[in-house]
């Protein structure tokens, strides 16, 4: 609880700074590698479930995604801001995330007797293929091509398996290197994959935001900030579908909230009287929708990565990173032996909704000024802890020199369209897979190929391939629409000042 | 121009020899094969099972280098698909901005590893930070002395007193001979 509550302020100011809630993870659960895994997994979750919460912040007031998961929200957000109604639509946006939230929490809890019974028809041969094929559809999914993505897969596996092998009984691929010998450090990774290009982004970017604006657009204070939850609570059923569609499609192996909160502001714009005429213009059930289903997705995620090791979004590749490394393996043993750490989850998720929203609510207009604090002042303060969080996680200079490599990498794969989860999946899940692998064909030998659930397998992967790119293509063209229709449009006064002073 | 229209565009055009795309692309091809063909050397000399992750990857990563190297070379670029679980660089008019402050940021990073690596953490972090702030942010000195002795705290506080690191030893410190004093510190036995 102690870990939980300290979480809550960073999470909350994390959330708020654009592109800044994944440096942050990054930062928090390389310290977390520290702690007790009852302590520190809670205290990540935590984080993830709260930092969701602050998101919508600079999404409706700035005009700027604070994370992918929350661009649809802008549609309806910002107008809502600039009419003055900036308040009514973060509690609007405050309630919807709360009882989503709670409703992942809860799917989560219900689905697991049966992923209980369904895991323990597995055995060495099935958590191979489905760690294998995890990376590939992974690879698959999240670039939508092909070819790249399992290029990317390929070249995650080749560092994973780099260094000291049991099986093998020497090194492989150390370059004579020795810091090389005990592989490839997964935070110096993560800290320059995800964290540099995230910053350079921020930084690159460097959207000043005019603060008079914000006061214009929170009037009223909390009281249009209560009203918003009144009218969100009004539209209770719209809240529950978009909660459903979020805990739904973050169970599907590599889509996350992305996609499910633009299928949440689709379905509400097709299903909602009058949505079709007003929705993109401020409507309020714009804001809702994509808000519930976001936050549900929390407790859908966790779904395939605690019970099959397969991530459903990109911070969550990063949280499956850590539970290896804190010697917990995402299996059967969630539901077995660490089932208590399972529970502590749900609960987890449930009570940082429950203990974030009344803080949000009351704090609106101080975590507001956050989110204008410049990007030059904050992205040196952030590259000051995540140096410091890479090195301390190996205590080794050398860590820095990894974080320099992949940095380089991170900046050309995040620029030029090449997915970045699939490389690190590939790492982490290296050592499991190759020890699934040695067993299964020790034992089993080809036979294991026809076994009744090794088909079964490769069938349900293949269709949730299937079906994800099916609507991460439809996605995508509503991402586009948006993207054509907001050209065609005025511009955005937050993104005014990009080019603007140094 | 239709959303569609606009993707068939996208994916027919043909990308220049000298853009960074292509060349980091090739770059990224070439670092990528070089890995493979350490791997090829190194199977033979490896215990069976051990053989096993690389033959399986290797024989899925030839084919695919070899199809998305047709697919450079040929300069058939496709849109960058998906990126569904990124959100890519938010880009403005002004590329030259934007060219000059990522420039900065390289160097500024590249100054943070090489400082840090030649003096130290407990001195390199703090005074990387203070003179980012001091020259892009213009932060006012008062608001620098207190983020100072915050890295400080943070340095002292959690990472030598509570985790207890044992520090590398910095370039400078070992030139000139000196143990770098910050692992003496908590004194051994505590303060009492």
């Amino acid at each position: 609880m102690i870990g939980f509550a300290l979480m809550i302020p960073i999470a909350l100011v994390s959330g708020l700074m654009p592109g800044g809630g994944l440096p942050f993870l990054i930062v928090v659960l390389s310290f977390a590698t520290k702690l007790d895994p009852f302590i520190s997994l809670p205290m990540v979750i935590g984080y993830m479930a709260a930092n969701d919460l602050t998101e919508p912040i600079p999404s409706i007031l700035l005009g700027i995604p604070g994370a992918r998961s929350s661009q649809a929200t802008i549609l309806d957000g910002y107008p809502l801001a600039r009419r003055g109604l900036g308040g009514t639509a973060l509690g609007a946006a405050y309630t919807s995330s709360l009882i989503g939230g709670i409703t992942g929490g809860i799917a989560l809890f219900a689905v697991l007797p049966f992923a209980r019974e369904l895991l323990k028809l597995f055995g060495s041969a099935e958590f191979f293929l489905l760690s294998l094929l995890g990376i590939a559809a992974v690879g698959i999914i999240s670039s939508g091509a092909i070819v790249k993505g399992l290029l990317v897969a390929v070249l995650g596996l080749l560092i994973g398996m780099i260094g000291w092998a049991d099986v093998a009984a020497g090194t492989r691929a150390t370059f004579g290197i020795d810091y090389l010998y005990d592989g490839v450090h997964i935070i110096p990774v993560v800290v320059g994959l995800f964290a540099l290009p995230e910053i350079a982004d921020l930084v690159v970017s460097n959207s000043p935001v005019a603060k008079e604006r914000l006061s214009d657009m929170l009037k009223h204070g909390n009281k249009d900030v209560y009203d918003g939850m009144r009218i969100a609570l009004h539209h209770k059923w719209l809240i529950v579908r978009s909660a459903l569609i979020g805990v739904f499609v973050g169970a599907m192996p590599g889509l996350g909230p992305t996609p499910a909160h633009w299928i949440a502001y689709a379905q509400a714009r097709q299903t909602e009287k009058g949505a079709r005429e007003t929705f993109g213009t401020g409507d309020i059930r714009g804001v809702i929708a994509p808000e519930a289903s976001n936050n549900a997705t929390d407790g859908g995620v966790l779904m395939p990565t605690l019970l099959f090791a397969i991530p459903g979004s990109a911070p969550m590749a990063i949280v499956l990173g850590f539970l290896i490394l804190v010697g917990i393996q995402p299996g059967p043993q969630m539901v077995g032996a660490h089932l208590d750490l399972t529970l502590s989850l749900v609960y987890v998720i449930i009570l940082a909704n429950i203990v974030v929203v009344p803080i949000v609510l009351r704090f609106s207009p101080l975590l507001t000024k956050v989110a204008a604090v410049p990007p030059q002042i904050l992205a040196p303060l952030v590259i000051g802890v995540v140096t410091i969080s890479a090195f301390q996680a190996n205590l080794n200079i050398a860590d820095l020199v990894v974080v320099a490599v992949f940095g380089v990498l991170g900046v050309f794969m995040k620029a030029y369209g090449w997915p970045r989860p699939p490389i690190l999946i590939a790492i982490v899940l290296a050592g499991p897979l190759e020890k699934y692998m040695t067993i299964s064909v020790q034992a089993l030998g080809i036979s294991m190929l026809w076994r009744p659930s090794f088909l079964a397998i490769i069938a349900v992967i293949g269709a949730a391939v299937f079906l994800s790119l099916r609507v991460q293509r439809g996605t995508q063209d509503m991402a586009n629409r948006h993207d054509a229709a907001e050209m065609q449009s005025e511009p955005n006064p937050a993104q005014q000042g990009t080019s603007g002073s140094d | 121009m239709s959303t569609n229209d606009q993707q068939s565009l996208e994916s027919s055009r043909q990308v220049s020899w000298r853009s960074p795309e292509l060349l980091g692309e090739l770059i990224l091809l070439a670092l990528l094969m070089l890995l493979m063909i350490v791997y090829v050397v190194e199977i033979s000399g490896l215990r069976e099972p051990g053989r096993w992750l690389p033959y399986v990857t290797l024989s899925v990563g030839f084919p695919l280098w070899f199809l998305r190297l047709y697919t450079v070379l040929g300069r058939r670029k496709k849109i960058a698909q998906g990126m569904i679980m990124d959100l890519g660089f938010r880009v403005s008019d002004d590329a030259s901005a934007e060219r000059r402050r990522a420039a900065r940021y390289a160097a500024s990073i590249a100054i943070l590893f090489f400082g840090v690596w030649a003096i130290g953490f407990h001195v390199g972090l703090p005074l990387w930070v203070i003179s980012y702030l001091a020259l892009y942010a213009k932060v006012k000195w008062y608001y620098l002395v207190l983020i100072a002795a915050a890295y400080a705290a943070f340095l002292f506080g959690v990472l030598d007193y509570v985790l207890d690191i044992e520090w590398f030893e910095p370039l400078l410190f070992r030139l000139a001979g000196i143990d770098y004093p910050f692992n003496a510190w908590p004194p051994p036995g505590g303060f009492a």
